[in-house]
């Protein structure tokens, strides 16, 4: 059953053909959404006409990256049911950011989040920590996805490593400086689209293969295995990592990325829907990773899966291949390659929205920069941004990047979260406790990761690290709460609760923004 | 600092603020603040109900680890059991929300069923 001999490695002429196809459609996507994009609206919000099916799919998208597609169940083949906190925590973020965030952030905000949190404090130099914040999480999971793709194209291709960086920096510079929110939204439903039909087609495969009896995988999992793959292992085996990682779910409910797509729906009405399919459709989506981790363990073994990669981040194309020969391994590898693609694309939109709407716009010209001078500044941070994220992925070749996952998600749950928050809910908020939280996620975050193992360890090969916590996100997350508290009560001023009335206010009715 | 034109509104006094609402043909001022409370606290159970259930889920897993590895049959095991469980509770609790819990956010519910106290003020 687990036959060793595995196509991937050598490059393939389907998984060519498959690659071309799919740039083919997200150029032409890109090329009419171009022709859709005449102003900032289009650019970062896509002229508010996302519908909410189109949104849930985009949002999916963006949030199921590859490190949810490949990585999740790459995991759970390796090590077994221990890697659902991957998926519970991600169904969880997404609830919170429902019940919490969406309605409050649509409602205040214009393109991004660092408009609500300038709005309810009144400072516009708040913007400028507000968006290095953000533009720090978008480069750690766009260095994330280009390395793990360029990987990709250099297993898929044989392609060298640093001209699958470029190559990929080049189709998401055309992506997001033509298309802007538009064509990145289309090309997430798209690859969102693929991605669970994929999914749907392997579980329906798979199943097929064990005679319809789904249980009769995990029970072949643990006769070859051993009974642990069943249960808690090294992530939620340890009481301490496991709720470090339970507070990773408030990182996955601050995305900035993820923020930035309930300015492209109508109104809260059409957020508040898509946010419900997406929740839906995620979770069950997560429940199919859960299986097709099995699948893979039973069917093609760890064996086999480490020696392609050892982070297992290659089992599902291999799953693919078992189930469908090397015509159904392209498709599936074709379909991974499309959603680093279209989550690149995503998270470059966010940063330059970061950048020119938040920073130049709203900080430095005070909100009187004219609508061409705008998009010309959107579309040079574009440049920037992607630019950044060739230079840095060349440089980090090799690295582990696991790192940069925590740092990223630790980062959005410790600055972001927190200030979101406080500025939606309490009345006392400042403009010196909102930096002061996010000042403080950023420096905790870097300084814990740095001493975790995933640095001391597995990048600087010493033997021990001077803290033994992968996740620093249960010590980040309560710190930012706390400094924001003390130092809001510290600089408190009358107006401050006053205005809170009115923000209140809008919160549920609007400011009136188109 | 913050947009004069909208804290003058709050401190020039209620009526002032609500007939300037009024005007605009937004729900008065009391039935909005009213229902965004309500809100909050819907909100915030929701979320502790959904997050609590979340860390419960981990602090189980990493204190009873042998406990979540039993199979409750062949093949399924406490843990997964749990997995299966706590997705299927958010899918509740977020139906919940948007099908039950939202229509007090709606601007449009508020102005039908809020009440027209003062029939003297401007009409939008």
């Amino acid at each position: 059953m687990n036959d060793a001999a595995t196509t991937l490695g050598h490059p393939s002429p389907f998984a060519m053909g498959f690659f071309a196809v799919f740039v083919v459609i997200s150029l032409t996507i890109t090329f009419v959404a171009a022709r859709r994009t005449h102003s900032t609206h289009d650019y970062f919000a896509a002229g508010g006409r996302i519908t909410a099916w189109q949104n849930a799919l985009a949002l999916l998208g963006d949030f199921v990256a590859a490190s949810g597609f490949l990585g999740g169940a790459g995991y759970i083949s390796l090590f077994g049911v221990d890697g659902v906190a991957f998926s519970i925590y991600s169904v969880i973020g997404f609830s919170i950011l429902l019940f919490l965030l969406a309605e409050p952030l649509r409602n205040l905000g214009k393109y991004t989040f660092t408009d609500v949190i300038a709005h309810r404090t009144g400072s516009n130099g708040i913007r400028v920590a507000s968006a290095a914040t953000a533009v720090s999480v978008v480069l750690m999971f766009l260095l994330m996805q280009m390395i793990g793709s360029a990987s990709l194209l250099h297993l898929l291709f044989g392609m060298q490593y640093e001209v699958s960086v470029v190559v990929i920096g080049v189709i998401m510079l055309v992506y997001v400086l033509l298309g802007g929110m538009i064509a990145a939204t289309w090309i997430q439903i798209v690859k969102a689209i693929l991605m669970l039909g994929t999914v749907l087609l392997m579980m329906g495969l798979g199943l097929y293969h064990f005679h319809g009896d789904l249980w009769s995988a995990f029970r072949t999992a643990a006769a070859v295995n051993g009974e642990a793959v069943l249960g808690p292992r090294q992530m939620m085996g340890d009481p301490v990592q496991a709720v470090s990682i339970a507070f990773s779910m408030f990182g996955l409910a601050s995305l900035p990325h993820v923020l930035m797509r309930f300015y492209t729906v109508r109104d809260v009405r059409v957020a508040r829907r898509s946010m419900l399919i997406t929740v839906v459709v995620l979770g069950c989506f997560q429940c199919c990773a859960l299986v097709l981790g099995i699948f893979a363990m039973v069917l093609v073994g760890g064996d086999t899966i480490r020696a392609i990669d050892r982070g297992g981040n290659m089992a599902v194309p291999l799953l693919a291949e078992r189930l469908g020969g090397e015509f159904f391994l392209a498709f599936v590898a074709a379909v991974a390659f499309a959603t680093i693609l279209a989550v690149v694309s995503g998270l470059v939109v966010a940063g330059s929205a970061a950048l020119s709407h938040d920073v130049w716009t709203g900080a430095f010209r005070r909100g009187k920069a004219s609508p061409r001078e705008q998009m010309i500044v959107a579309r040079v941070a574009t440049v920037i941004l992607c630019i950044a994220a060739v230079v840095l992925g060349i440089l980090f070749k090799g690295q582990n990047i696991g790192w940069l996952t925590t740092l990223g998600s630790g980062l959005a749950a410790s600055a972001i979260f927190p200030t979101l928050i406080l500025a939606i809910y309490w009345p006392k908020l400042t403009t010196a406790g909102a930096a002061a939280a996010m000042l403080t996620g950023l420096v905790a975050n870097i300084v814990l990761i740095y001493l975790s193992p995933l640095v001391q360890v597995d990048v600087l090969h010493h033997v021990a690290a001077v803290i033994n916590l992968k996740n620093p996100a249960i010590i980040c997350v309560p710190l930012s709460f706390l400094v924001a508290y003390l130092v809001s009560l510290a600089t408190l001023r009358k107006e401050t609760t006053q205005w809170y009335a009115e923000v209140q206010r809008q919160m549920v009715i609007g400011r009136g923004q188109a | 600092m913050a947009d004069a034109a909208a804290l003058r509104g709050p401190a020039a006094g209620p009526a002032m603020h609500q007939s300037m609402a009024r005007r605009a043909g937004e729900p008065p001022r009391e039935v909005v603040l009213g229902l965004a409370r309500a809100r909050q606290r819907i909100s915030l159970l929701l979320t502790v109900l959904v997050s609590g259930f979340g860390i419960l889920f981990a602090l189980t897993t990493g204190f009873a680890p042998a406990a979540m590895r039993l199979q409750l049959v062949p093949g399924l095991s406490w843990m997964m059991v749990s997995f299966f469980a706590l997705v299927a509770f958010i899918f509740v609790m977020v139906c919940i929300y948007v099908f039950w819990a939202a229509r007090y956010y709606d601007a449009d519910w508020m102005l039908s069923h809020s009440n027209e106290a003062d029939s003297g003020e401007g009409g939008a």
